[in-house]
């Protein structure tokens, strides 16, 4: 029987046609995997089948009936949910008031807060989803966060479950959990749509699987009739190998160091507890671990927005008395940030304005004061070619370009900038394969002309994949130090839930 | 200048129907002459006379006396431009000053203040005015800056420091300096109420003769250049821009690339109450020659609406600046059409009303646009 | 004793107007929607009150007026923020600047005149007060025996705005679009309709402030005195009260106790405290809130998405 079926949808955005008359039909209790890469137009066909986009042309099809989704309300009303990339929460808000917004249950006008609590536990109970009704969500790490975001769902009775990009920000453990659950789902009787780009993911929960490219459904397999090297030829359209390029170069001095570091987040809670390290020249230092276990306030400390209780912090073997982001990158610090929209870019400026910020106080950008518009223009047109950014026109908005694209006028600018010790934070978060390349190209060649690196990334494969060494952080603390060598997805995924400690390597 | 216009021009024509976002104020002020004047008819007055009567004397028409109404024209833009300006500098540095009221009337009595009183009133206007006006920048600015450094420092919201400042040097001047037995106060014997009057020197320089029209219109001419180039031309311009775009996500993208944002956030907010007060010291300096006992306001508020008008750019402040001050010069004259004189305020708060419907203005015009495009075309196929 | 329920009256009296203001953003911006047309509905309902209270010889009819006027004031407001997701600052201005026109003109057009406005029925006179004699005679208590509707009305309402945002579904609704409009949006939640709701509530509730300013222990519009910057007073209020209607009206409270405390120390003031010149009394309110909040208050931070329009992706 056929639960979702679309037809011919067409989606035309202002500068992307992102759905070119897509067909599908996706059957009751299945789960149907949806990939392709970022911008593939995955995500905007969900979005129409949950009526936050209205389509151009075509037709969608709930269980056999034709129907008219104009608005999340529709959608809900057909028994489908969505559980979005970016969780649709209320930070302030408890998991109970989250999970029930929309569909409160409640005496005349009064919300019924206690009857509320009540029923999410009874939902949480039934689908074995373990979670505190009261606590309020800011407070909860990330895979709890999508437990609420599932728990939502099911309140209201969905038969159509869509999860947008759902192991993003995951452990594997907590991956498999997720994995578990989904199987429980769909043991229920319940249809599963599964938007990702990670093929081994893929290959282990998908029934079928449907490849998205440039707006277009390039076809529909079933899981035991492919492989991942197939899936990503017809994602992408070549072959790829997206090989991390290892360069086996001896580590230098130390660039960058931190000693018993104690950081109090704005919570007033103790974010980082006693974290020591170093990178060297030549080194690539990983910092895995779950979001949520330290790494913002190690960011934060880092570029002095937080002030660490005790501890110290040293670039080039020298101690930085006063932490500001203005002391930290005189002394040779470049960062790429985790949340380019907020920290990466100014997004209304234009692309020659982006490209020199941090440098702009600099000769030839100004001279006392004054901006030098012909050397600031000469600079960002040679970075954008140097950098392959496209389209390559400085006078464009950061905001009118890509993902991949925006990622590359950071790049561009924090490379330009002289340093020797490279903060790289979830350097890849949301990009494409060809931009994730390009990054680890990038990071590669930093290395090879004698920068420090210190990557802290959630990706599991881009740790193992690139760094020298790997600290795994844990509830604040540093629970391990293994390299790549030596160790294994699966123990660091065990270090990263605290449930394994590794002595440092002498 | 070449490059100017390249980028003038060339640049906005990347964006299809660029010329709507140029358009847009100038039809808002359009629709809001129209609203105004159904308004006017609907109160049983007549709307064409009630316009005429508004628009010869507002100076921007040549007339029978045009001269004089020119004159005060430009000389009550001065005022206006000041405070739009001042507006603007903060808001384009994510702020948002509602202070400009109290920092006009710090001008004001600083600049009677060094009008008036002793070692400075012997000296020559070349050396008098420019150390009043400096005066009257740095007390202005100070108390910019008393705002600049709690949001800075503290985190304290801007706007309700703006607001409470304004009460602040309101009751401190009316009702301390200024008043019999204050400070400031004119001695009793000599008759005068308010501050003593200013010595010939401070007076501004008039540039048109037999009219009050003084050199204040160059000073915010220059004013308006300057903030412009800073703004555009120079880094701390570049931060400042920064930081408003940046303005809801805490500005931590500048933040990040090492700009010193408390540090710029005292420097903006200087800047935008010495500019303020500079309209100050005009009405002191050009008009009143003292700073009187019952003072009229408001410049400061009109100040919001004159920025938000000009789109917060220097250019369109200058531009809006004039507009208003013609509205508010004309405005008399609007009593004889039996309106009363405030009229000109539901023109000036419809054109903010209408620039903040923009998006609509724009869906409109686009739609004219279109529907033309289509019939000329069709045209050409016959 | 008689001097404290005195000045307890005083300080309710002095409060209420800007208590109801400050409700009234504390309402609109709960929902996502900045209101700094504050002091222009305020305006706009002070003089619609005198004006049906002329018009109809009652001072509740008057009420009406006010509050119909606040109707359309706010509807205008939610339409450019709402409708055309405009800038609600700029919105906000429109209205204040747009307030000062109109009022003179309507004031000159009804009452032929540009300052008072003849004396109407209003609610402070002796008959129309709420009156509670067996209260009079105890202390702090006394001070509630002979209030207005309108100090009644603001205590009232903020209980019941409490109430509304904390208890029930209405106010889960609003606030959560006022936190992440998107994620209600997703959730079925009308974000357009709220956020209607709540902005036009919002005005209802200045208007209510600014009918007690001409119908409350005044029994006239004066087109200079009004709201003469009691709007503002009430934005402050709001961001002073972290946003809540309980913290507005600690703060209301606050800064009309400092107004009264102001009065009492001019009038009673001897020996060197009387050299003292008036202005610095009247100064004193804004010295001290701006004093609390460096000391006490610090930093306040409101709604998520407080003064971001909302756009429906399409």
């Amino acid at each position: 029987m056929e639960a979702l079926g679309v037809r011919n949808i067409v989606k035309q955005f202002p500068n992307v046609l992102a759905n070119d008359k897509v067909t599908l039909s996706i059957e009751k209790g299945e789960i149907f995997a949806l990939v392709g890469e970022n911008g593939a137009g995955k995500s905007t066909l969900m979005k129409i089948v949950y009526g936050l986009y209205t389509p151009n042309s075509g037709e969608i099809y709930v269980f056999g009936k034709k129907e008219d989704i104009k608005t999340p309300q529709d959608s809900i009303k057909l028994k489908i949910g969505m559980v979005h990339q970016e969780f649709m929460l209320i930070p302030r808000f408890t998991v109970t008031q989250n999970i029930v917004l929309g569909d409160e249950p409640h005496k005349g006008f009064v919300f019924d807060y206690l009857r509320a609590i009540s029923e999410v536990r009874e939902i949480s109970d039934k689908f074995g989803l373990k979670i505190d009704p009261t606590e309020k969500v800011e407070n909860l790490p990330v895979g709890i966060q999508q437990r609420v975001e599932i728990l939502k769902i099911l309140r209201r009775g969905a038969e159509i479950l869509i999860f947008d990009e759902p192991t993003a920000v995951l452990t594997p453990e907590e991956t498999s959990e997720l994995f578990k659950t989904l199987n429980a789902l769909k043991q229920d009787g319940k249809t599963i749509i599964f938007i990702s780009h990670k093929l081994n993911e893929v290959m282990e929960i998908a029934d079928r699987i449907g490849v998205m490219r440039r707006g277009e459904l390039q076809g529909i397999v079933n899981k035991s009739e492919t492989n991942e090297r197939e899936l990503a030829r017809m994602m992408v359209g070549r072959d790829v190998v997206l090989e991390l390029p290892k360069a086996n170069v001896k580590a230098g001095d130390e660039v960058f160091s931190v000693s018993n570091l104690n950081v109090k987040n704005t919570k007033g809670i103790l974010g980082l507890k006693g974290v020591s390290f170093s990178v060297h020249a030549r080194e690539i230092v990983g910092i895995a671990g779950v979001e949520g276990n330290g790494q913002a306030e190690l960011v934060n400390a880092i570029l002095g927005f937080l002030k660490p209780t005790s501890g110290k912090i040293s670039i080039n073997g020298k101690e930085i008395k006063l932490i500001t982001p203005y002391n930290m990158r005189t002394r040779g610090m470049s960062y790429i940030p985790e949340d380019r929209k907020r920290r990466g870019l100014v997004l209304p400026f234009r692309a020659r304005e982006n490209i020199i910020m941090g440098q702009h106080t600099l000769y030839p950008f100004s001279n006392r004061g004054i901006l030098n518009d012909k050397e600031i223009d000469a600079f960002a047109t040679k970075k954008l070619q140097e950098f392959d950014v496209r389209p390559p026109d400085i006078y464009s908005k950061a905001e009118s370009f890509s993902g991949g694209n925006q990622q590359k006028i950071i790049l561009a600018k924090e490379m330009s900038l002289k340093h020797n010790f490279l903060l790289a934070s979830q350097p890849t978060r949301g990009l494409d394969i060809g931009a994730t390349e390009f990054v680890y190209k990038m990071l590669v060649e930093e290395k090879k002309k004698g920068i420090g690196i210190l990557l802290i990334s959630l990706e599991l494969s881009e740790i193992m994949g690139l760094s020298d060494r790997i600290l795994v952080l844990y509830n604040g603390e540093i629970v391990g130090e293994v390299t790549p060598e030596e160790t294994t997805e699966e123990e660091l995924g065990l270090m990263m839930l605290g449930l394994k400690r590794k002595e440092r390597v002498q | 200048m070449k490059e100017f216009f390249y980028r003038l021009f060339m640049n906005r024509r990347r964006e299809k129907y660029w010329w709507i976002n140029l358009l847009v104020p100038l039809v808002s002020i359009f629709l809001a002459l129209i609203v105004g004047g159904i308004f006017i008819q609907s109160t049983g007055r007549n709307p064409f006379l009630a316009y005429r009567l508004l628009f010869n004397a507002s100076g921007l028409i040549p007339g029978p006396y045009w001269r004089s109404s020119f004159a005060e024209l430009l000389l009550s833009s001065s005022m206006f431009i000041a405070t739009g300006l001042s507006f603007a500098i903060a808001a384009k540095g994510g702020l948002f000053s509602i202070g400009a009221e109290g920092q006009f009337y710090v001008g004001a009595v600083v600049a009677a203040f060094f009008g008036y009183s002793k070692p400075f009133a012997g000296l020559p206007s070349i050396i008098h005015i420019p150390i009043i006006l400096i005066m009257v920048m740095l007390f202005g600015g100070f108390w910019g800056l008393i705002a600049g450094y709690l949001k800075a420092k503290r985190g304290i919201h801007e706007v309700i420091v703006t607001i409470m400042l304004n009460w602040i040097a309101f009751y401190l001047i009316q009702g301390w300096l200024v008043p019999t037995g204050g400070p400031m106060a004119a001695k009793v014997e000599t008759g005068v109420s308010g501050t003593p009057y200013i010595s010939p020197t401070a007076k501004l320089p008039i540039i048109l003769s037999n009219t009050r029209l003084n050199i204040s219109i160059f000073i915010m001419i220059a004013v308006s250049f300057l903030i412009w180039f800073l703004l555009y031309r120079t880094t701390f311009g570049y931060e400042a821009r920064a930081m408003g775009h940046t303005a809801i996500y805490n500005m931590e993208a500048p933040k990040v690339s090492g700009v010193n944002t408390s540090k710029r956030i005292m420097q903006i907010m200087f800047l935008s109450g010495a500019v303020a007060a500079l309209g100050g010291s005009f009405i002191v300096l050009g008009i009143l020659s003292q700073f009187p006992p019952v003072f009229e306001g408001g410049y400061g508020f009109d100040g919001i609406a004159v920025a938000l008008i000009g789109q917060n750019e220097p250019l369109g402040i200058f531009l809006s600046g004039i507009l208003i001050g013609a509205l508010r010069t004309g405005a008399t004259s609007v009593q004889i059409a039996r309106i009363p004189k405030t009229f000109p305020q539901i023109i000036e708060g419809l054109i903010v009303a209408f620039i903040a419907l923009h998006e609509l203005v724009r869906y409109l015009l686009l739609k004219l646009a279109k529907a033309k495009k289509s019939s000329v075309t069709e045209g050409s196929v016959e | 004793m008689q001097l404290l329920n005195l000045a307890i009256a005083m300080m309710l009296d002095f409060a209420a107007p800007i208590l109801l203001a400050s409700l009234g953003g504390v309402i609109s911006e709960s929902s996502g929607v900045v209101n700094i047309a504050l002091e222009g509905i305020m305006r706009f309902s002070a003089f619609f009150g005198v004006w049906g209270s002329a018009v109809a010889k009652n001072q509740w009819v008057g009420l009406l007026w006010g509050i119909g006027i606040g109707i359309v004031v706010g509807a205008f407001h939610a339409y450019i923020t709402v409708k055309w997701a405009g800038d609600q600052i700029v919105s906000g201005v429109a209205i204040n600047v747009v307030s000062l026109g109109i009022i003179t003109y309507f004031l000159e057009l009804i009452f032929k005149t540009t300052g008072y406005s003849p004396s109407v029925p209003y609610f402070g006179s002796a008959a129309n007060r709420i009156s509670l004699t067996f209260l009079s005679k105890i202390p702090v208590l006394g001070a509630f025996s002979r209030l207005t509707i309108f100090v009644w009305l603001s205590l009232l309402l903020t209980g019941g705005l409490h109430f509304l945002l904390y208890h029930t579904v209405l106010g889960l609704r609003i606030r959560s679009v006022g936190e992440n409009p998107t994620a209600a949006e997703t959730l079925g939640v009308n974000v357009f309709k709220i956020k209607w709701f709540a902005v036009i509530m919002g005005s209802v509730f200045a208007a209510i402030g600014g009918a007690a300013l001409s119908l409350g222990t005044m029994a006239s519009f004066n087109n200079t005195g009004v709201a003469g910057g009691k709007g503002f007073i009430a934005l402050a209020a709001m961001i002073f009260g972290k946003w809540t209607p309980f913290g507005a009206m600690l703060a209301a409270f606050l800064f009309a106790s400092a107004q009264v405390l102001q009065f009492i120390l001019q009038a009673t003031a001897r020996g060197i405290a009387s050299q003292i010149p008036s202005g610095f009394y009247s100064a004193l309110p804004y010295f001290l809130t701006i004093g609390a909040l460096v000391g006490v208050v610090g930093k306040a931070v409101g709604p998520a998405a407080d003064g971001i329009p909302y756009k429906k992706e399409s």
